[in-house]
């Protein structure tokens, strides 16, 4: 009897070490469930934000960074300031997405200038980056058409 | 002896019934936690959702408006305006925000409508519109209070309407 008893103990014993084993990696798929939801959605806003710095880049007149600082006036981001080296401008948003001041920020949108590879093609880079890492959020490529001045080029030659 | 040997049984029987209640307690905590994550997941999902499509719907509107875009109050505020032109017969299409709702109408151009006439799509509380040169600027806020900002360029050009 006495060892019956002890039997039935030590049973339960190992039933909840395996279900503290079983709990300790479904809470864990929650986390990550949970981290990745707030990732999808940070990625939906990204893309929006990026799509919209996009069209206004395109939209603005100008070429290079005069163009980039026409888009930023028109997104309402301060053209130049707080920029990193090579960044035209940055705008900072919290963590629903609004703008935001730069100290307290959770997301943050950049865009410069690259290099396209052809003559009279403008091409910008957009990215949102968020998160504890700065990871990229989403990034895109922006082209337009810039004025060449043929007459000045054959000046040159 | 017999009176020693009750106790200590009593004693494992009452251990035994402690760490089933533990285990019981564990089980439905964990479950509770499930039930938590997957509620939140599903209303961030959900709101992610409506917020994506109420921009972007309007977004593809304006993207296939091959005859221009016009921005003019309709109802209690801003409505975009989509002319077309079908049979030598001008058309209008309104895409505006009425009673917590994102809601399109098409009819004629010179027809009366009213904002109730037309047919809801989806949820919105309220729809700002802006033109700045070539670049529209719409906001949509939905029913959670979160505003979405998408700015457009104009490819067929576009005007504000008095």
């Amino acid at each position: 009897m006495r060892q019956k008893t002890s039997l039935s103990l030590m049973e339960l014993a190992v039933m909840v070490a395996v279900f503290a084993l079983a709990a300790a990696i479904c809470l864990r798929a929650f986390v990550w469930a949970d981290t990745h939801s707030r990732r999808s959605e940070a990625e939906s806003w990204a893309a929006n934000l990026c799509q919209s710095t996009a069209e206004a880049v395109k939209t603005a007149p100008g070429a290079g960074e005069d163009r980039l600082s026409a888009a930023a006036q028109a997104l309402g981001v301060p053209y130049g300031a707080f920029a990193q080296e090579g960044c035209a401008f940055e705008g900072h948003y919290d963590a629903d997405f609004q703008p935001c001041d730069t100290r307290d920020y959770s997301y943050c949108l950049r865009a410069r200038i690259v290099d396209s590879g052809l003559r009279g093609l403008g091409k910008a880079l957009v990215t949102v980056t968020g998160g504890a890492g700065e990871d990229t959020l989403f990034s895109l490529e922006v082209c337009w058409q810039e004025e060449i001045n043929w007459g000045e080029e054959d000046g040159d030659a | 002896m017999k009176k020693r040997q009750t106790r200590q049984h009593d004693i494992s029987t009452l251990a035994g019934l402690l760490l089933l209640g533990v285990f019981a307690v564990c089980i439905l905590s964990v479950l509770l936690t499930g039930a938590g994550a997957y509620r939140r997941l599903t209303a961030r999902n959900n709101a992610a959702l409506e917020q994506r499509s109420r921009i972007q719907y309007v977004a593809t509107r304006v993207r296939q408006a091959s005859a221009g875009v016009r921005v003019a109050s309709f109802g209690d505020g801003d409505a975009l305006l989509l002319p077309e032109d079908i049979g030598g017969e001008a058309y209008l299409t309104r895409i505006y925000c009425h009673d917590g709702w994102l809601m399109e109408l098409f009819s004629t151009a010179d027809s009366p409508a009213a904002p109730e006439d037309g047919e809801k799509l989806i949820a919105a509380d309220a729809m700002t519109l802006e033109t700045d040169g070539g670049l529209l600027t719409l906001r949509v806020s939905g029913a959670a209070g979160g505003e979405a900002a998408l700015c457009l360029l104009l490819r067929a050009g576009g005007e504000v309407a008095p």
